[in-house]
């Protein structure tokens, strides 16, 4: 029987992983993809309460759906500020933008 | 069909903000039409009031009438007036008074650019004198009250392109309303133990003992300040004689007849509330008594025509406070009402001389006007005489009941000040004829440049003050025959000023007689306090008295100036020391100006500095420079750079998370509920 | 549901502020136009309120009430009380004049257009909102506009002043906020609106504290004196319609939150902390008017004035008595139209003269009549002349506060001598004497759209001097219900050491 450790085991090393993509890596591209993972290893935490804490209810779910549609979003105008970076600049390596410092 | 006389009352007191209202929004652009509309709706007025004054001799009883105003909580105002045998008489003056005026004007200012603004600002003016005198409770009053402070500013001020002008308005306007600060006070004390505004009220709390006599006596006194602000008394007299900037019938009417009275008429019109209080009735006669003093001596050393007279004005004025002060009711009000006439006959007949003559003030450059201008002299040594008080003449009557008043009250020294001062006004106002009409024309006079009647082409001239026999070689003299040549171009008197000029001077000889001792249904028996005051005949050792006073002075006069061969001031050189203080106005001004400059402009000059500099630099800025440099740490961690942002946002949350799990469990965690957690 | 007339009243200059974004930026005149339009109409609503509102009723009336976040009983509860319908009239009358007074502006009209129409349409939401957190929304998005009108159309230091006015402004909004947390939690109702908040009974300590915290975030907007330092620079620093909407009526947000919030739910705090607060009113009163006489720049000076003149209303506010809370709201739209009228005077005389110096002006009155005659009314009106709505306000607010505190009201009186010094002498210095300099001899009168702007405000002026019971009773009965709250008031407190009178 898999109990809802499991779950949010499987979760947590989702998040790391994508946490620590997140932070180290230098390509934009990568760190957007990193980010869905966290995203996702939220999505299978609040399907996981969901399902264990409050069975037959499915507010978890339908957190899950506005997540995935929120991710889908921010996917697209992530993608289109990466293009729009390499445009100006012919490379997407974060650690060449410093634009926030002002 | 009978009208109310309350609505004649009304009509009265409208008709001169009618005038103004259609000068200033419609007729400005016609000066003619500006004027016509003026005398029109004063002339009116002053036919209203007289017909009103005399209904009220035919029935005395008061009529009054009220409109309700405003309700802010407990408070109540009402807008109403009162007729009785003082109100009626004094509106009867103003009106009638301000006509003459109007009508004198439309000559006077004949050439002026301001002419409709003139007429606007007279109409206002007479408008807010009525309010004054008809007002039923003294927010009324006060409310009134300053608005003839702004009509005397506004008119003070009327050639605003005189720097003189302009700073004598606002000497007037802030030194009426340093009076005024106290006149509120003490209506603001009345009205927190009464609790209403009415005269009628506050008589009546009086009576019944509902105010603490300390707190009466402060809140006359209080009252009172508003009077001694608007009529000129010591210590707030320093803005009468600049008060003369403005045009001449404007003083005439403001700072003569009218505007200058309503302190005395205040404390006539509140008397139950003055003569509650020893105490305050003795302030109200020691300020009298004091300035009449102090304004007469002044007067004495003057070289301008206007302030010659203006001297005399609060002089005047303070001789009623002192009646008042005394318990003379009836002898104060009758010599008001005498003083409207006589006193705006001097100011106007000086105005004409002045009109004549190339706008020129100072009397040592006059002399000899006589020949010239027939009229104008008899007029003036007419009102002189009243000014002065000869038998038959009105001031003669008025003033020896004062002196009879302050012989009855006990206070015997007041009654010998009255005489001093009567001595020394008879002495200024003859000094003023014998200098401006006998004797030789003065080698400095002013000359016409111009042809005909044209009084717009003259130059400004040093101010020779009053010249020292001993000094006058230093001056230049006018060639004679220029002079003689001028002269021939001097202008004969407009029937728009003799007509008034006339009137006024008919009712200073005669206005006298309704106040004859002994008389049956004189002017005793209409208006007094409590009870009528009769007096059996002449107090025969007052009139004795006074008139050896007044031959005196005038004697003096004579011998001084009637014979001199210079223009020159032989009394300056008699009195030495003495008539330099009284030229200089006991250095009042001086002082005045130096504790306003040390401690009013220095105190604001100081605090404007504390604002910009300590204030604004250390509290404000300071503030803002300890935010600077926080930012300056901050921005070590602002590199740019996103992912590190990420992780510094990321070890927060940490942190956060680590302090919730080991929080107590099932509690609400401390420290969460610190920075603003759910309960 | 009826006619919104309040949110119309409101929204009129924000829909005006959408329609001139659809309109490009060339065409200047057909901005302005629709400006004028916009405030126009919001001034004829505000006008029809003020005639509209049934006094024998009495109470909010035209209410409007959405559910906008019912997890935390936040409303959109708009209506209007008699205090609220004054006060729209002002913003209204403010908003007006402003737009007229703006005519001349040629940089960037669009967005200054915009920018205006919005701060116009935050300060009227204020003054008609009557949930909490709706109040609070309104009064913030009144900074932002603030900010960006002294910083591109303003001049000198004007970054400085519009950076100035930005921090103190949301210190103060964060302090407000903060509190509102408080009270919203205190009270545990779970609701934002005014009228039942007002119901609930806080403990004692409660409304201390409570009044203190929203009170002195208030304070800053009033502004009440050691916390008004971004006032002056940001009032002189402000365009002329900034200037006078910032004069006219953002400085009565802040009076008007202490009244409506602070006063109005902690009664008992109000009374405890009344003393400190007369205090700070007098020394506001009398500190404003030295510093204002020794300005040597107009705008400075009149801005210092205004300070002041807000002393009498925080003097008022202080003595909770009846007739001092109603002088404290009148002296709002008194003051707040007459400061309109003057800082407008003073964005005539510079946009011709190109100086504010007191000084280098002179004998403008020959140059210049109108202008002249309608600066001598705003300065007569400063200075309390009856005939004028101020005269009224002060009046009011002297009977009011006397009895409570005597010695603190005597001071407050004297003013009117200092203020009357300053202002006359501001008018002997700019407009009477020979002229000055030769080149300000050609100089315009007023141009049409100034006529505008001086004979609206100059109308109401004395209108409501000679006829206060419109206004006057439509405060006394917005005032009831605040009122019925209140202990009976006492004199002196503490502060009888001061000198009480029996």
């Amino acid at each position: 029987m898999m109990d809802l450790s499991c779950y949010l085991g499987l979760s947590t090393l989702l998040f790391i992983v994508g946490l620590f993509g997140a932070l180290t890596k230098r390509s934009a591209v990568v760190v957007l993809m990193c980010i869905e993972l966290m995203l996702n290893a939220v999505n299978i935490n609040l399907v996981a309460f969901s399902r264990f804490l409050d069975p037959g209810q499915l507010l978890g779910h339908l957190f899950v759906i506005f997540t995935i549609a929120v991710a889908a979003a921010e996917v697209a105008v992530g993608i289109a500020l990466v293009i729009v970076l390499n445009r100006y600049r012919d490379t997407i390596n974060l650690d060449d933008f410093t634009w926030l410092k002002g | 069909m009978r009208i109310e006389t309350e609505l004649l009352a009304w009509a009265v007191l409208f008709l001169p903000l009618a005038s103004f209202l259609v000068i200033s929004l419609v007729t400005w652009p016609y000066k003619k039409v500006s004027g016509l509309v003026t005398v029109t709706g004063i002339g009116i007025s002053a036919v209203l009031s007289i017909w009103i004054l005399s209904r009220i001799i035919a029935d005395p009883t008061p009529v009054s009438s009220t409109w309700h105003w405003l309700t802010v909580g407990s408070v109540k105002i009402d807008f109403g007036c009162l007729i009785d045998p003082l109100s009626a008489s004094m509106m009867m003056a103003v009106c009638v008074v301000s006509f003459l005026i109007q009508v004198y004007s439309t000559a006077y200012m004949e050439h002026d650019e301001g002419y409709s603004r003139f007429f606007a600002f007279m109409a206002l003016f007479t408008f807010s004198m009525l309010g004054i005198v008809l007002a039923n409770n003294f927010l009324m009053i006060y409310i009134f009250w300053e608005l003839v402070g702004l009509c005397s500013y506004l008119l003070i001020g009327f050639w605003f392109f005189k720097p003189a002008a302009a700073a004598a308005a606002k000497k007037a306007f802030v030194v009426t309303r340093f009076g005024d600060f106290g006149f509120l006070l003490g209506i603001l004390l009345l009205f927190h133990f009464v609790g209403g505004f009415g005269y009628g009220e506050i008589a009546h709390a009086i009576e019944s003992g509902y105010i603490p006599p300390v707190w009466l006596t402060i809140a006359t006194v209080l009252v009172f300040c508003g009077a001694i602000g608007k009529s000129a008394q010591f210590p707030l007299h320093v803005w009468l004689p600049d008060a003369m900037e403005g045009p001449t019938p404007v003083s005439a009417l403001i700072h003569a007849a009218t505007m200058v009275a309503a302190g005395v008429y205040m404390v006539a019109r509140t008397y139950d509330l003055f003569h509650s209080s020893d105490q305050a009735m003795l302030v109200v006669a020691y300020i009298g008594g004091i300035t009449a003093f102090l304004a007469a001596s002044m007067a004495v050393a003057q070289s301008r025509m206007k302030r010659i007279v203006a001297y005399s004005t609060c002089s005047h004025l303070a001789y009623m406070m002192m009646a008042l002060g005394l318990g003379g009711y009836t002898a104060g009000v009758f010599h008001l009402l005498t003083h409207c006439f006589f006193k705006a006959l001097l100011f106007l007949s000086a105005g004409a001389v002045m009109t004549l003559y190339f706008h020129e003030e100072n009397i040592w450059r006059m002399g000899g006007l006589y020949r010239y201008m027939k009229v104008t002299a008899i007029v003036m040594i007419l009102g002189g005489l009243s000014n002065a008080g000869l038998f038959p003449f009105a001031g003669f009557f008025s003033k020896d009941e004062i002196l009879v008043a302050a012989k009855e009250s006990g206070h015997i020294g007041f009654y010998w000040l009255g005489v001093l001062v009567a001595l020394f006004t008879a002495f200024y106002t003859f000094r003023l004829i014998f200098v401006v009409f006998f004797g030789p024309r003065s080698e400095w006079s002013p000359v016409s440049h111009g042809h005909g009647h044209d009084d717009h082409h003259h130059e400004e001239l040093p101010d020779i003050g009053n010249p020292r026999p001993s000094q006058t070689w230093k001056m230049q003299p006018v060639d004679p025959a220029v002079r003689a040549e001028s002269d021939r171009h001097l202008r004969k008197e407009p029937w728009a000023m003799i007509i008034p000029l006339s009137i006024l001077a008919t009712a200073a000889v005669v206005a006298g007689f309704v106040g004859w001792p002994g008389l049956e249904h004189g002017f005793s028996s209409f208006i007094f306090f409590e009870h009528p005051h009769h007096v059996a005949g002449f107090d025969i050792p007052t009139v004795v008295i006074s008139h050896i006073v007044l031959i005196v002075g005038i004697g003096a006069a004579w011998a001084i100036y009637g014979k001199r061969k210079t223009a020159a001031d032989p009394l300056s050189e008699m009195l030495g020391p003495i008539y330099r203080l009284f030229e200089r106005k006991y250095y009042f001004d001086e002082i005045y100006l130096w504790f306003i400059r040390r401690f009013i402009d220095g105190g604001a000059a100081v605090l404007a500095w504390f604002e910009e500099n300590v204030f604004t630099g250390v509290f404000a800025n300071g503030i803002g420079g300890l935010m600077m440099e926080m930012g300056r740490v901050l921005r070590l961690f602002q590199n740019g750079l996103v992912q590190r942002y990420a992780l510094i946002f990321f070890l927060g949350v940490l942190v956060l998370v680590i302090i919730l799990i080991y929080s107590v469990p099932g509690e609400v965690p401390g420290a969460i509920a610190a920075i603003g957690g759910v309960k | 549901m009826s006619f919104p007339v309040v949110s119309a009243t409101v929204f009129a200059p924000l829909i005006g502020a959408l329609v001139v974004m659809c309109v490009p930026a060339s065409r200047k005149e057909v901005i302005r136009w629709i400006a004028a339009v916009a405030t126009g109409i919001s001034l004829a609503f505000a006008i029809y309120l003020v005639f509209a509102y049934d006094l024998g009723v009495g109470g909010v009336q035209f209410a409007e009430k959405i559910d906008w976040f019912p997890a935390f009983g936040i409303k959109y509860f708009m209506g209007a009380d008699g205090i609220s319908v004054t006060l729209l009239l002002l913003t209204a009358i403010v908003g007006f004049t402003g737009v007229f007074a703006s005519w001349g502006i040629q940089n960037r009209v669009k967005e200054y257009y915009i920018t205006f129409l919005s701060l116009t349409f935050a300060c009227a939401g204020v003054f008609a909102a009557f949930d909490l957190f709706l109040l609070f929304v309104f009064f913030e998005l009144a900074v932002l506009p603030k900010y960006v009108l002294i910083s591109v159309w303003g001049s000198t230091k004007k970054e400085y002043a519009a950076m100035k006015l930005a921090l103190y402004l949301t210190l103060g909004g964060a302090i407000t906020l903060l509190g509102i947390f408080c009270l919203y939690f205190v009270a545990g109702i779970n609701t934002m609106d005014l009228l039942e908040l007002a119901r609930h009974q806080f403990t004692h300590n409660q409304q201390v504290w409570l009044f203190a915290l929203l009170t002195l975030g208030f304070a800053v907007q009033v502004p009440i004196v050691p916390l008004h330092s971004w006032l002056p620079d940001a009032h002189t620093g402000a365009p002329t319609a900034g200037s006078m909407i910032l004069a006219g009526v953002v400085m009565k947000l802040g009076a008007y939150g202490i009244i409506r919030v602070a006063i109005w739910l902690f009664p008992e705090g109000a009374f405890a902390w009344a003393p400190v607060v007369a205090i700070l009113a007098v020394v506001c009163v009398v500190y404003a008017a030295f510093v204002a006489m020794g300005q040597k720049d107009l705008k400075y000076m009149i801005a210092n004035s205004s300070i002041s003149h807000m002393g009498y209303s925080v003097l008022g506010i202080a003595a909770l008595t009846t007739a001092g809370l109603a002088g404290a709201l009148f002296q709002f739209f008194a003051h707040g139209i007459m400061a309109a009228l003057n800082f407008a005077i003073a964005g005539m005389t510079y946009d011709r003269t190109h100086t504010r110096i007191i000084a280098a002006m002179g004998g403008l009155a020959k140059v210049m009549p109108v202008i002249a005659i309608a600066f001598a009314i705003g300065c007569l009106a400063s200075v309390g002349l009856p005939g004028t709505a101020s005269f009224w306000a002060e009046f009011s607010v002297f009977v009011g506060s006397f009895p409570i505190f005597p010695t603190l009201a005597v001071l407050a009186i004297s003013g009117i001598v200092f203020t009357a010094y300053y202002m006359l002498r501001a008018i002997q210095r700019v407009f009477f004497e020979p002229l000055k300099h030769k080149e300000f001899a050609n100089l315009p009168d007023a141009r049409w759209y100034d006529w505008v702007v001086v004979s609206v405000i100059i109308f109401f002026i004395i209108a409501m001097g000679v006829y206060p019971s419109l206004l006057m009773d439509l405060i006394s009965s917005g005032l009831s219900p605040i009122l019925a709250g209140l202990p009976e008031p006492t004199a002196g407190g503490w502060l009888a050491f001061l000198g009480g009178v029996q």
